[in-house]
């Protein structure tokens, strides 16, 4: 709701500057980059990463499992489930709501990664989708995309000397000076924000990820074997990127700035062991081994 | 006038404020009853499981008696628990009896190698992590539930939410509970 509000204030903002005609173009580009993100990401972003949907619980038990058992600790309906060739270790979920979700593991995160790990991977994936996060990141970056294109149109006024015929006498030079910085600082600062909310989204993910599944240790063991493997990905694109496990283009996570899609791996494996000290029991149990062990 | 329309639209404030957490309420109880109903999903996999696997270990190992009888008779006294608490306590009791024969088990190398056996094993383990998962939803939903009915506001609109507390569905660690059972003479 707030996203709309803004967006409007944007819109009647440039239908000051610009006139009518501007603003419903304006808002069509908008709108259809919201419907076309929200109703056909999740197809895309599989689509992008080469994966193979995994319809029954014998074509791959492990993921199956993972993916179940999360929804079930969830309650949550049973998202798609994808795995993907790519020999990185990551893994994504897509769509807009629970009903509609869709989960894809790379084959180098299996070939990684132990059960735990896996489901703790898996869970911080899953509480991204219930979290709303992809509808949130869609919304943010839209809006950052829009304040980027005003930026421009208005960069390109400025330039050609042109604007209404009610600019006030005497701008100045100062002013125009002032106008162009702003103008090519405010997209940045858009992607800033923009950023800065992705990775709280990611703090978030991995809190409700220990939530989940009442076990800490499982995602933090798997995010340290992540910022040990240097494998690069085949596969990655920056529209999915804030919705993988770790950033999967560029920085090997280890150090973040502004501009990371995720905080630092340390930072994320610290606040899982401290979320594991403060734990009162844990629930793994297994009666399936030997007791004598 | 402007007095009016100040009354109105607190009303409106308080109205909507009362709503959202009557919603809140009988939305946590819905998902209380989900979370009750999954479990005992879970619950009959497991139940449904246990004679074939008593049988695949009979099989082997058929004069180890009394751990057979104590999973049968652990499992008929799951199956007639009735409510939260007596069932989170006889499923300890049978996650005990089946570490018992699971252990049992590990004496017998054929046994060990059997594929029914194999299969059997892999499908309740399959089951203790769903059942572990369904009651992680259910106790995070009852503490939400518990904590809504204590706490002000909330707690002035359970009576007309018609909800009430819960109890959690605790398993005891089998692990910890289980005490080395030494018998001199059979």
């Amino acid at each position: 709701m707030l996203f709309f509000f803004v967006y409007a204030a944007l819109g009647f903002a440039v239908s000051v500057r610009f006139g009518d005609p501007a603003v419903v173009l304006f808002g069509i580009v908008a709108v259809g980059i919201v419907v076309i993100t929200l109703t056909m990401g999740d197809d895309i972003a599989v689509a992008v990463a080469r994966a193979k949907q995994i319809n029954s619980r014998e074509e791959n038990p492990r993921v199956w499992d993972a993916v179940e058992v999360m929804a079930l600790a969830a309650g949550q309906p049973m998202p798609r489930v994808y795995v993907s060739p790519d020999p990185a270790p990551n893994a994504f979920a897509a769509g807009k709501d629970p009903k509609q979700a869709v989960v894809c593991v790379n084959q180098g995160l299996l070939d990684l990664l132990d059960k735990e790990e896996l489901e703790g991977v898996v869970a911080h994936e899953m509480a991204h989708v219930k979290n709303y996060d992809v509808k949130l990141m869609t919304y943010a970056a839209v809006l950052a995309g829009g304040i980027a294109l005003i930026a421009e149109w208005l960069s390109w006024m400025i330039f050609w000397g042109g604007g209404s015929s009610d600019d006030e006498d005497g701008l100045g030079v100062i002013g125009v000076v002032i106008s162009i910085v702003t103008i090519l600082l405010a997209p940045l600062a858009a992607m800033l924000i923009q950023m800065s909310i992705s990775r709280r989204r990611e703090f978030l993910a991995d809190a409700s990820a220990a939530e989940l599944t009442k076990y800490p240790q499982g995602l933090a063991s798997a995010l340290r074997k992540l910022g040990g493997s240097e494998v690069p990905a085949q596969t990655g694109s920056t529209a999915t990127a804030h919705l993988c496990i770790v950033a999967p283009l560029g920085g090997g996570g280890k150090s973040s700035s502004l501009f990371s899609t995720h905080p630092p791996l340390e930072e994320r494996i610290a606040r899982l062991d401290e979320l594991a000290a403060g734990q009162i029991h844990t629930s793994r149990t297994s009666f399936t081994q030997p007791l004598s062990s | 006038m402007i007095a009016l329309i100040v009354i109105a639209a607190v009303i409106l404030v308080l109205g909507l404020w009362f709503f959202s957490i009557y919603n809140r309420l009988v939305s946590l109880g819905v998902s209380a009853d989900e979370g009750e109903s999954e479990i005992d999903v879970q619950l009959k996999r497991r139940h449904d499981l246990i004679p074939n696997l008593v049988e695949s270990v009979k099989g082997y190992a058929s004069h180890e008696r009394s751990t057979f009888e104590h999973v049968t008779n652990a499992r008929a006294a799951a199956v007639n628990a009735n409510g939260v608490a007596a069932q989170g306590a006889a499923e300890g009791e049978l996650s005990q009896a089946l570490g018992r024969l699971f252990a049992v088990a590990e004496a017998y190398p054929d046994l060990k190698a059997n594929q029914n056996f194999l299969q059997l094993q892999g499908e309740l383990t399959a089951t203790e992590d769903r059942l572990q998962a369904a009651r992680r939803f259910y106790n995070t939903t009852v503490k939400a539930l518990n904590t809504a009915c204590v706490t002000i506001p909330s707690k002035f609109v359970v009576p007309i939410a018609n909800v009430s507390q819960r109890e959690f569905f605790e398993l005891d660690n089998p692990a910890e509970a289980a005490v080395p059972q030494v018998s001199f003479g059979s």
